[in-house]
């Protein structure tokens, strides 16, 4: 029995940030300049609507916020918690198990 | 400047049950974002107000904004996420309420309340002391 598909591009932006703050701590801006640059901006959205998704995730326990002075003003850096972690693992093998699937059926599609 | 571009989302935000202290926290993020979009599009050549404009674009529409805020139950405030715990919770309080306020303004107003309470006391007694001696008399000739 297949497992049910999960949300298919809402949870690209997800995986994307959990998966650069695993790498590194950032902040707002500087994640998203990091997610055009990975995705060669085949991903481009409106930069102000990633604070809802990071609060989103700090809420449900997956990312950290730490606030630091920066030139007089409070930035906001976030990272990524052991849970968060546990959902990236998850969400990478749902992906990986949900482009293998497309990858296979256009093969397919291309020799029928 | 961004404060007063945001203005419309702040009041979407708050209209859907945002609180306030989330909508500061987004708000001052978003402040910071666009300082740093201007600084990035002036930093490759344009004119303040070009570059001010151009940060405006890439931070997105405002609508935009605040639906991915809203879609968010987690970003609402608790009392529009459970409004039947808030109901609950507010005649509970209002219950509670009544029987406290009386101590409390006794605990507040004490000097007060004795000066009242020995007032209306000494006047009860005077009152009751001149009835009595006036049942006495008529007693007395009948």
């Amino acid at each position: 029995m297949g497992q049910s598909n999960p949300p298919f591009m809402s949870g690209v932006p997800e995986l994307l940030v959990l998966r650069l703050l695993a790498r590194k701590t950032m902040y707002g801006y500087e994640l998203v300049k990091a997610v055009r640059i990975v995705t060669g901006e085949a991903i481009a959205l409106g930069e102000g609507v990633i604070y809802p998704a990071l609060h989103g995730l700090e809420k449900n326990g997956a990312l950290k916020a730490s606030r630091k002075p920066v030139n007089g003003r409070t930035r906001v850096y976030y990272s990524v918690t052991p849970k968060g972690q546990r959902r990236l693992d998850r969400l990478t093998q749902e992906w990986d198990r949900v482009s293998s699937g497309v990858r296979s059926a256009l093969g397919q599609a291309e020799r029928a | 400047m961004l404060k007063v571009s945001l203005q419309s989302l702040r009041t979407s935000l708050h209209d859907g049950g945002v609180s306030s202290a989330y909508i500061n926290r987004l708000m001052a993020e978003l402040d910071d974002h666009y300082a740093d979009l201007e600084r990035e599009a002036r930093a490759s050549g344009s004119e303040r107000p070009a570059a001010a404009v151009e940060a405006l674009r890439r931070l997105g529409q405002q609508d935009a904004i605040a639906a991915a805020v809203l879609a968010k139950p987690e970003l609402r405030s608790w009392s529009h996420r459970w409004p039947w715990l808030a109901g609950l919770m507010s005649h509970v309080l209002l219950l509670l309420l009544l029987p406290v306020t009386p101590i409390v303004a006794c605990a507040q107003r004490g000097p007060a309340i004795l000066r009242w309470s020995v007032s209306i006391s000494l006047g009860t007694a005077m009152t009751g002391g001149f009835l009595l001696v006036m049942a006495q008399s008529i007693f007395a000739t009948l």
